[in-house]
């Protein structure tokens, strides 16, 4: 390969992604791995993280390149202030408008690679999508069989009254 | 080029495309509001814990009369109780009602409540009327080992003011301590004459001026 800036991704089904070594670092599992390794020309493979999807993971992290220092920050306020430092802008949104089933693979594949700024868009996303949605659209949404029985469910709704909001 | 396989650790179960793992749900959830944890919380058995945990975690209670009902609730069901971080306890809505339909509560009861949530490091009260705690509640508060522990406390003031009996506010003072507190003290203006039997233990709190250095206005 010869550019030590450069460094070559292998996904699950062989495809080959030669990028550049700031944009892999957005990944804190892959920026300690290549701090482990030195200076290496070996490839470095993604088991389980299809061509599609990291595809998709790499546009967003050459897209963001530029906000990775945000994500080395100190998180002040624990796990209350992670969400609060994603912002979707209309680029993320449009990036996660893609076939539901690979929008749900590329965000548990940012969590896999820990890649904090992916995954906290791809939530805030995913939020929004099961807003105002009953159990049933959520269940069908995500591909879930009710296990409750009618009775079951009627006894948690009743406890469910006492959230309220102020 | 030499090509060694490096090994990449996947978490259990591999990835999964329909169901996301807990971890992301659970930072999904935190992203939802009210209706749509309740919706998640009805949505299978391996969802539920998870959404009550975001469901639950703020508690706001209206009561009419008393909050005796919602004690019985954290009482009969302490895996939701565990949830419950931060407790709002209200009167009903609407202000500027009269004190007779405000809903009392007395500071024994106030700790039953906290001691049903472990995990509550913050309650509120506001257009509530605070009474005095029963003769035979008393016992029952002289066993507990110390006081309750919270980060913050707070007795807000309706806007027209609501007399509260001194002794029930010492009671609050000796029965909690926290980090942060803030009491309205409205109409109270003999509330600095402690009672002859609290002498002893109420009176280094006024020499410290807690009350003074506590409370915020």
């Amino acid at each position: 390969m010869g550019d030590s800036n450069r460094l070559t991704l292998v996904a699950s089904d062989g495809g080959k992604f030669v990028v550049d070594k700031e944009v892999v670092q957005m990944s804190v599992l892959l920026k300690n791995m290549i701090e482990d390794l030195g200076e290496t020309d070996e490839s470095i493979p993604i088991p389980n993280v299809t061509s599609p999807v990291l595809t998709k993971v790499i546009e967003f992290c050459e897209n963001h390149r530029t906000d990775a220092a945000r994500t080395d920050g100190p998180n002040v306020d624990g796990d209350d202030a992670r969400m609060r430092t994603a912002v979707v802008s209309d680029w993320d949104r449009q990036f996660f408008d893609v076939d539901q089933d690979l929008m749900f693979e590329i965000i548990v594949a940012a969590n896999y690679l820990d890649i904090k700024s992916l995954v906290d868009v791809g939530c805030k996303v995913v939020a929004d999508m099961i807003k105002g949605k009953s159990p049933q659209e959520i269940r069908d949404l995500f591909d879930i069989v009710n296990d409750f029985s009618p009775e079951e469910e009627a006894a948690l709704r009743k406890e469910n009254e006492w959230a309220n909001d102020r | 080029m030499s090509h060694r396989l490096l090994r990449v650790t996947m978490p259990a179960g591999g990835l999964q495309t329909h169901k996301l793992p807990t971890e992301l749900l659970d930072m999904i959830l935190e992203e939802t509001a009210l209706e749509t944890r309740k919706a998640c919380s009805l949505v299978c058995r391996a969802w539920l814990d998870l959404s009550r945990r975001h469901l639950f975690k703020v508690i706001v209670v209206r009561a009419d009369a008393t909050f005796d009902a919602f004690l019985c609730f954290l009482r009969t069901h302490p895996h939701i109780s565990i949830h419950i971080r931060k407790m709002y306890l209200y009167g009903p809505l609407g202000s500027g009602k009269p004190e007779a339909e405000c809903p009392r509560v007395d500071p024994g009861t106030l700790v039953d409540i906290a001691l049903c949530t472990p995990n509550v490091s913050y309650i509120e009260l506001q257009a509530i009327q605070l009474v005095n705690t029963p003769e035979e509640s008393r016992p029952h508060l002289a066993a507990l080992r110390g006081p309750v522990r919270l980060t913050t406390f707070r007795l807000l003031e309706r806007s027209h003011g609501t007399r509260h009996p001194s002794t029930a506010y010492l009671d609050l003072f000796r029965l909690f301590q926290t980090e942060n507190i803030r009491v309205d003290l409205c109409s109270c203006l003999d509330f600095m004459e402690p009672r002859p039997e609290d002498k002893d233990d109420v009176r280094p709190l006024f020499r410290a001026g807690l009350f003074v250095t506590n409370v915020s206005a």
